[in-house]
């Protein structure tokens, strides 16, 4: 018996929907073959588990709403269960899905999960403990004042930083959305954004954060968002192919840097399939950047690299990133209109014209 | 009348039942003394509502165990599991527990508890991870427990057999992604 039909028949048989018959003849099987039965206990058990794991979902999304109905909606931002990630923080959670798959298939594949390395940039103690006394204090306002802090804000404009952006964001909406990695703007409700070039500082908002992969979404006020006009890029239509041609811009420093590489792997980091990889050098603050194939078409988005093997760095595919941009504008306005009209034939042009919409993330 | 004060075994009822009204009561009452606890102990006011829902959560579980009684006040039981949780949780992200250990309660959150709460969001959110349609079929079907027919017509397929084909193909994803973390017991 295929397997399909053997989930087939025991969805019947628990929902009671076989005839007699068919029924007593199943549970004589079942008696005589020990492997049947094996099976029949596992498939009620993963029901259970499913049913108890969505059931969890359902609870706490009531519980959230009684929380919003109690004490308002500032602080918390109800985008769906995958919003409240406990402590675990955020981005642990997209790699403690590759790190579980270690202990079955360690020797198989030789990458060791401390091999993989988020590219963020190193935060000495005090710096780190700055961030999180910063992040204390704005929620404490939030909570305490209403919407009207959380615009202050967001419309500020802000100096700018001189020191080593934590990674990247791009802009993919010309009304204020950006995309990052998840693992940039753990625990964080605020993030700053700057151009240094051009002078231009401001606050975003995290309005989503994938609950499995190192994605995140970031938003900036509509007064900011006046400023941009419509993205330069379209996404890449096909898959990326081994030996594709692709480059970056990203801020490993505090200066714009473009990288380029070539796809190696249509899969990454331990067969990953949200992610592939490409040989190109990558540093801390890469992480969130864009990656363009050759003629400019947006193929994914920069999140790791691996220690151990020089050049190999991971980017999450852009058809999974543009499945969860669909999934977030149930929620959100995100004018997805494009402004790509001419082809460039030299890099460097693409290059000029993609920089505008590349920021650093502090 | 908080709900402190009402008859245990009614008390026990309606949440096991998620009356609104009741689990509104219980929050507005336990909730600040939980965010209380752990923005003293290093947590955000993100993290005590989280932790908190997590209580409560586990609290609906324990009512609906038939043989369930209340040993103490509600709300010092439902304080007493956060605290446990929260506990749980610093001592995952490496905190010093030396000054916490005597705060340890352990008498009503067992382990099993604690697995199966951590269990349960990872399931929901593989579930999430699954995308549309598989999400909507696989939701439908396992927790809803609507009829293959049911999907079908919902989701727009033309007979019960597609929508039969498509919950296997998000059956064995999710199958998959959530064996992944089997191994993992500590």
């Amino acid at each position: 018996m295929k397997e399909e039909e053997k989930i087939a028949l025991f969805d019947q048989y628990l929902r009671n929907e076989l005839p007699q018959d068919e029924r007593d003849k199943f549970e004589l099987d079942l008696n005589e073959n020990e492997s049947l039965s094996r099976d029949l206990e596992a498939y009620k058990a993963l029901s259970a588990e499913i049913y108890e794991g969505e059931s969890y979902g359902e609870i706490k999304q009531s519980l959230r709403n009684i929380h919003t109905e109690l004490y308002g909606k500032k602080k918390f931002i109800l985008f769906q269960p995958k919003f409240l990630i406990p402590m675990a923080s955020a981005a642990a959670i997209a790699l403690l899905l590759t790190v579980y798959n270690i202990n079955s298939n360690e020797t198989a594949q030789g990458d060791a999960a401390s091999d993989y390395n988020e590219l963020t940039s190193e935060l000495d103690d005090s710096q780190t403990s700055k961030y999180h006394q910063e992040e204390a204090s704005e929620v404490k306002m939030t909570s305490e004042s209403d919407v009207d802090s959380a615009t202050t804000i967001l419309s500020e404009m802000l100096p700018i930083s001189d020191s080593e952006p934590k990674g990247s964001c791009f802009l993919i909406s010309k009304n204020g959305y950006f995309i990052t990695s998840k693992h940039l703007v753990i625990k964080r409700r605020y993030v700053k954004i700057q151009q240094k070039d051009r002078g231009i500082a401001f606050n975003a908002e995290v309005i989503y954060r994938d609950s499995a992969s190192d994605f995140a979404i970031l938003k900036c006020s509509e007064e900011q968002a006046s400023n941009f006009s419509a993205v330069p890029f379209k996404f890449y239509s096909d898959k990326p192919k081994l030996g594709d041609q692709v480059f970056t811009l990203g801020y490993p420093k505090s200066d714009i840097v473009y990288t380029s590489g070539e796809v190696s792997s249509d899969r990454g980091f331990r067969s990953d399939s949200l992610s592939f990889q490409i040989t190109m050098p990558s540093n801390p603050g890469n992480s969130g950047a864009p990656l363009f194939t050759s003629k400019g078409d947006l193929v994914g988005m920069v999140i790791a690299n691996n220690s151990k093997k020089q050049s190999v760095t991971y980017v999450l595919k852009s058809d999974f990133i543009q499945d969860r941009i669909t999934y977030a504008k149930k929620k959100h306005p995100i004018d997805m209109s494009k402004n790509y009209t001419k082809r460039f034939h030299h890099r460097q042009d693409l290059i000029a014209k993609y920089r505008p919409f590349i920021f650093e993330i502090h | 009348m908080t709900a402190d004060q009402q008859i245990p075994a009614e008390l026990i009822q309606k949440i096991r039942e998620q009356d609104s009204n009741t689990l509104k009561a219980v929050y507005k009452e336990v909730y600040p003394m939980v965010k209380k606890y752990i923005i003293k102990n290093s947590g955000s006011e993100d993290d005590a509502a989280d932790v908190f829902q997590d209580a409560l959560y586990l609290l609906i579980k324990k009512c609906e165990n038939p043989g369930f009684e209340l040993t103490s006040k509600l709300s010092t039981f439902v304080v007493g599991i956060a605290k446990n949780l929260w506990l749980k949780k610093l001592t995952k992200s490496k905190v010093d527990l030396a000054s916490y250990q005597d705060e340890l309660i352990i008498e009503n959150l067992d382990d099993n508890e604690s697995i199966q709460l951590e269990r349960a969001s990872f399931v929901k959110r593989c579930i999430d991870a699954l995308g549309e349609p598989c999400k909507t079929i696989i939701v439908q079907f396992y927790f809803e427990q609507a009829s293959m027919q049911e999907i079908a017509e919902s989701l727009k397929y033309t007979n019960a057999n597609n929508a039969k084909n498509q919950k296997y193909k998000c059956l064995m994803r999710l199958k998959k992604m959530i064996e992944k973390e089997k191994p993992v017991r500590e």
